[in-house]
């Protein structure tokens, strides 16, 4: 291959770079109305009264919009396939608020200063409720968040405040653990965490010249901004235009519709442009964030070190809300009891509400929980038996042709479909990263002193795209100079699909990148895409591109054969050349089909839905060192080894990689989202809520082994999510290896550290 | 945005500055990173004082003399080359790793946010750093006995004075705030302590070098521990136990 596998300019990358106007705010904003969000300062309550006459009266405020100013209507702000597996549990403005960041109004007005004080002026009588706080005290509670009304759905059991369930069996658990030589049990606690993008939630909205809505939006879901915001504005889809221009970041919370409805009511109401931004603080207590979960394991092995069953419970929680509860949950479960082999496999999971922020999706989109959880206990397992760690693991990963039952079981929301597994480069994965990490010296080193240094191992699965679910669709026609223009649907994210694509056309078409002209995710000139989520673009959409260019370079030989008058030709070098020596270039083709022969317009059209879903796989190593005084751990070094299939841009994948880890490295020793007592938000800024950044990053290596994946465009699985899963269990089983602390909590706090390692030292 | 803004004045004398700081819901800047990112809404006035305080460093045999105005990073440009101004060195990167914002941040600034999670401020309290300080006229004070009142215009410390300085910074990430910082010098007979972090305020401590020094030293923790406070990143036992390894670590590398 001439192009797929190599590094290569991004189609995006001079724009950027140059600092173009890009980005959705980068438009000029004549006439704008600025708006913003009201937030309820309580928990849960119910709005008795609001009083905007003095915040009305505020120079240059347009409109004032609450729970007053529309119908009741129940919708869910999670951006996924249609129906929507996550409960219908939500109004655009409600009359109860259910955590402290929730929505009460929207002020519309000419200026921010004149926004921001309006938005102080206005008052509201709220009714207190009580609240819940602790997710473990939710279920059963006297106080229900969503009381149960007309138009709620999916909503497993408002009484009971839980938002989505799941209880599934394959085989027989009980009896699986009752015949298993060894069963080990944990409990580990994963907490709300940040997407963290460097741009916050951004809409832009106005009527065009037909009155037709406009909504310009950092989103990774543009279809799903159109469909909901139709619905929930009682608009034809026709009457609206989602344009998705560059985005700072998205990592999952952009697959939500957050206020893009809020802002296209106000343009609706006034018929005036609008701009709404959330600031850094809002995006901390007011968007959306990783579920907190707890994951109990209960995995029985034979002597021979076979896992004979798996027996998992999760509790998650929501928040005040339900996004992606279900969903987030089933992908903790299905990616990964996807990993090893059992025939004995339970999961009980239960997504309850509590009246903290509503979490949604975020990179890895619940399997971060989950293989920290799982990859811990695999670490406590070969401990406890004195196997080592690698060594058990090879024993139980599902091998190429064999079957992944869980999947059958755990789609999105419903059923799923069979995945059989073509390729699994996870040994390969372990060989190389064993290797560059140095396992075998510093596994056995000396463990002594106030600084000890440990390596840890995680090894995780993800998926590529959602069987069944997701679509990818393109459009693509030649021009005469030789070029193509490619529409697509998909959604680049900042994470360079757009150039991923066009590698996958320009490799099928035998033309260089800068032949590919991308136009992505605008709803009326770009064909339909479920967007970006689920690892799904390079293995779905880039399907469909390859699909469409086949089908243009089929054209392209035809077209060239009529115009030489002849039967049989090839394709080389850009041209047509027939037996009998004649040819045409590329650009001649285009030029006279437009004009003179044959005349006609190359083009065509590709979708593609898949029913497999082939999980990447990845190995990552941690080198730590930790000082035993104080409890701190140091991150020397991480090793991530993915198989990806073919990778289409080393360049970009490595990228995928180094953003992904210093973000489960957070989640392992950073980042947490705290709540005080009245379940509000204390750490709203990166001063005190503490991402990894370019001064704290440790050595990193990310590499990728080969395997070529039967069903994905040239060999090509996922690779977005997959390198988020491993290092945080890889961390804590290097913290274990460094000074025997097991902490099953997350994040590993200095003073958890020590305290454990006191508790070790006083015992022995 | 900043809506609470009235009105930017820029000064010409610091006389007259002082007396517009005396006013209510006022608050001087030089760089305004601090002041940028507080957003503080009760603010009307601005006094921008940028025309009326240097920015030179200074560095001779007997001492180092940092202009209110300088930036920190060019403090780093100007002292990087000298071996005594190392531990300051860092404290201006790690206070402030981000150089864009380096190029904005005054040392003027920094002494007057009076921030106990500084380490540059911590470095300062531990080489009991002279400030000159405009109130109705210009005094020099130690930065240790300094009431937070006045215009800073000049930071002033003495390496020659001392034997030896070490500083010990703990936080989750080297780019996250201090949770505990202990610097520590060795002069004249004598440890001195300064201890910063996640506290209400900067306690400095000394301690005779003779035999109840280790006694002393071992009593600092407990006694500085007063002015932390529990977080989400640690419990008042932990940041003692924190602070007393901190401390330990300074005396060993003194």
């Amino acid at each position: 291959m001439k192009i797929v596998g190599q590094k290569t300019r991004r189609v995006d990358g001079l724009a950027l770079a140059k600092g173009k106007p890009v980005f959705a705010d980068d438009i000029p904003k004549k006439d704008f109305l600025y708006l913003k969000i009201l937030h309820s300062p309580i928990a849960h309550g119910r709005i008795k009264s609001i009083d905007k006459s003095k915040a009305m009266a505020v120079n240059g405020i347009a409109a004032i919009l609450t729970h007053e100013d529309f119908p009741i209507h129940y919708f869910t702000s999670a951006g996924q396939g249609y129906p929507e597996p996550s409960p219908r549990d939500t109004r655009i403005f409600d009359d109860t608020v259910r955590f402290v960041g929730d929505r009460v109004a929207v002020v519309a007005g000419e200026s921010l200063e004149a926004v921001e004080k309006s938005v102080e002026l206005i008052r509201v009588d709220y009714e207190e409720l009580p609240a819940i706080f602790d997710v473990r005290e939710s279920i059963d509670n006297k106080t229900i968040i969503h009381p149960g009304k007309d138009g709620f759905s999916f909503l497993h059991d408002a009484k009971r405040n839980i938002s989505a369930n799941i209880d599934e069996e394959l085989g027989n658990v009980e009896a699986g653990l009752k015949e298993s030589s060894h069963v080990f049990e944990g409990t580990y606690f994963t907490p709300y965490a940040q997407q963290a993008s460097i741009e916050p939630h951004i809409t832009l909205t106005w009527l065009d010249e037909n009155d037709r809505l406009v909504i310009r939006t950092a989103t990774q879901v543009p279809y799903h901004v159109r469909r909901i915001v139709g619905e929930v504005l009682n608009l034809p889809v026709g009457k609206i235009r989602v344009i998705k221009p560059r985005i700072g970041g998205g990592f999952g919370g952009k697959q939500e519709i957050l206020n893009e409805e809020v802002c296209a009511a106000v343009t609706m109401a006034t018929g005036k442009p609008c701009r709404l931004e959330y600031t850094r603080e809002e995006e901390f207590y007011a968007a959306r964030s990783r579920h907190p979960q707890y994951v109990t394991y209960k995995i029985g092995l034979m002597d021979d070190l076979s896992i004979n069953a798996i027996d998992m419970e999760i509790l998650q929680n929501s928040g005040g809300y339900g996004p992606h509860s279900l969903t987030v949950m089933s992908v903790t479960a299905s990616k990964t009891l996807a990993l090893y082999r059992s025939p004995n496999i339970r999961i009980r999971a239960n997504s309850v509400y509590t009246n903290l922020p509503p979490a949604g999706a975020y990179r890895g989109y619940g399997a971060p929980q989950g293989f920290f959880a799982l990859e811990s206990l695999m670490d406590e397992i070969s401990e406890e038996l004195q196997v080592d760690p690698i060594l058990l693991r090879k024993k139980n990963y599902y091998v190429e042709g064999e079957e992944v039952p869980i999947a059958k079981v755990l789609g999105e929301g419903r059923d799923g479909f069979p995945v059989i597994l073509n390729t699994n480069g996870i040994e390969a994965c372990i060989d190389r990263g064993r290797e560059l990490i140095d396992w075998d010296i510093l596994r056995k080193s000396e463990k002594t002193g106030i600084f000890r240094r440990g390596v840890g191992l995680a090894t995780v699965a993800q998926a590529s795209g959602i069987a069944g679910v997701d679509m990818g669709s393109v459009f693509m026609k030649m021009n005469e100079d030789g070029s193509f223009n490619l529409n697509v649907g998909a959604t680049d994210l900042g994470t360079g699909s757009d150039t991923a694509l066009a590698q996958i056309a320009a490799e099928v078409l035998d033309v260089s990148v800068d032949k590919i002209i991308v136009l992505s995710s605008d709803t009326d000139t770009t064909p339909f895409d479920t967007g970006a989520y689920a690892s799904s673009t390079t293995y779905i959409s880039g399907a469909a591109v390859k699909k469409v260019a086949e089908d243009i370079l089929r054209q392209i030989l035809e077209q060239g054969k009529l115009i030489l008058g002849v039967n049989e030709a090839k394709i080389a070098d850009n041209s047509v050349i027939a037996d009998n020596g004649k040819s045409i270039t590329y650009q001649d083709i285009c030029t006279k089909s437009f004009y003179t022969d044959h005349q006609k317009q190359i083009q065509a059209t590709a979708s593609k839905i898949s029913y497999d879903s082939p999980p990447p796989y990845n190995a990552t190593f941690a080198d730590v060192t930790v000082d035993t005084e104080t409890g701190f751990v140091k991150v020397n070094k991480i090793v991530s080894i993915t198989d990806s299939g073919q990778i289409i841009n080393p360049q970009m994948s490595e990228g995928q990689a180094e953003g992904a880890i210093p973000q489960s490295l957070g989640m392992a020793l950073s980042e947490f989202m705290i709540f005080d007592e009245k379940g509000r938000a204390i750490n709203k800024n990166f001063e005190d809520y503490h991402i990894y950044t370019s001064i704290d990053m440790p050595e990193i290596v990310a590499e990728f082994v080969y395997t070529n994946e039967p069903t994905g465009p040239f060999g090509a699985k996922a690779v977005a999510e997959i390198p988020i899963n491993g290092p945080a269990p890889a961390v804590a089983n290097a913290i274990y290896n460094a000074c025997g602390v097991r902490i099953r909590k997350l994040p590993i706090t200095p003073e958890a550290v020590l305290t454990e390692f006191q508790k070790i030292t006083d015992e022995g | 945005m900043w809506y609470s803004i009235k009105s930017i004045i820029k000064p010409d004398t610091l006389a007259e500055a002082y007396s517009l700081q005396q006013g209510e819901r006022t608050t001087l800047f030089s760089g305004g990173s601090y002041l940028v990112a507080e957003n503080n809404k009760s603010i009307q006035t601005l006094i921008d004082i940028n025309g009326v305080i240097s920015d030179k460093v200074t560095v001779n045999k007997k001492n180092v003399n940092i202009d209110a105005g300088a930036t920190l990073q060019s403090f780093i440009d100007s002292v990087k080359h000298t071996k005594p101004n190392c531990r300051l060195l860092d404290g201006a990167k790690n206070s402030c790793p981000s150089k864009n914002i380096r190029n904005q941040r005054t040392f003027g600034g920094e002494v007057g946010q009076n921030r106990p999670n500084s380490e540059i401020l911590v470095f300062l309290h531990a080489v009991d750093a002279a400030l000159t300080v405009f109130t109705n006229s210009e005094k020099t004070i130690s930065i240790r006995k300094w009431d937070g009142k006045g215009i800073v215009t000049k930071i002033t410390y003495y390496p020659k004075q001392i034997d030896s300085i070490e500083l010990q910074r703990y936080s989750v990430l080297p780019s996250a705030p201090a949770i505990v910082i202990v610097g520590g010098t060795r002069r004249s007979g004598q440890l001195e302590f300064a201890i910063g972090g996640t506290a209400n305020n900067i306690q400095t401590f000394v301690v005779r070098i003779d035999d109840e020094t280790n006694n002393s030293i071992a009593n600092i923790a407990q006694k500085a521990i007063s002015q932390f406070i529990p977080d989400h990143f640690g419990s008042l036992n932990y940041k003692e136990s924190l602070i007393a390894t901190a401390v330990k670590r300074v005396v060993d590398a003194l």
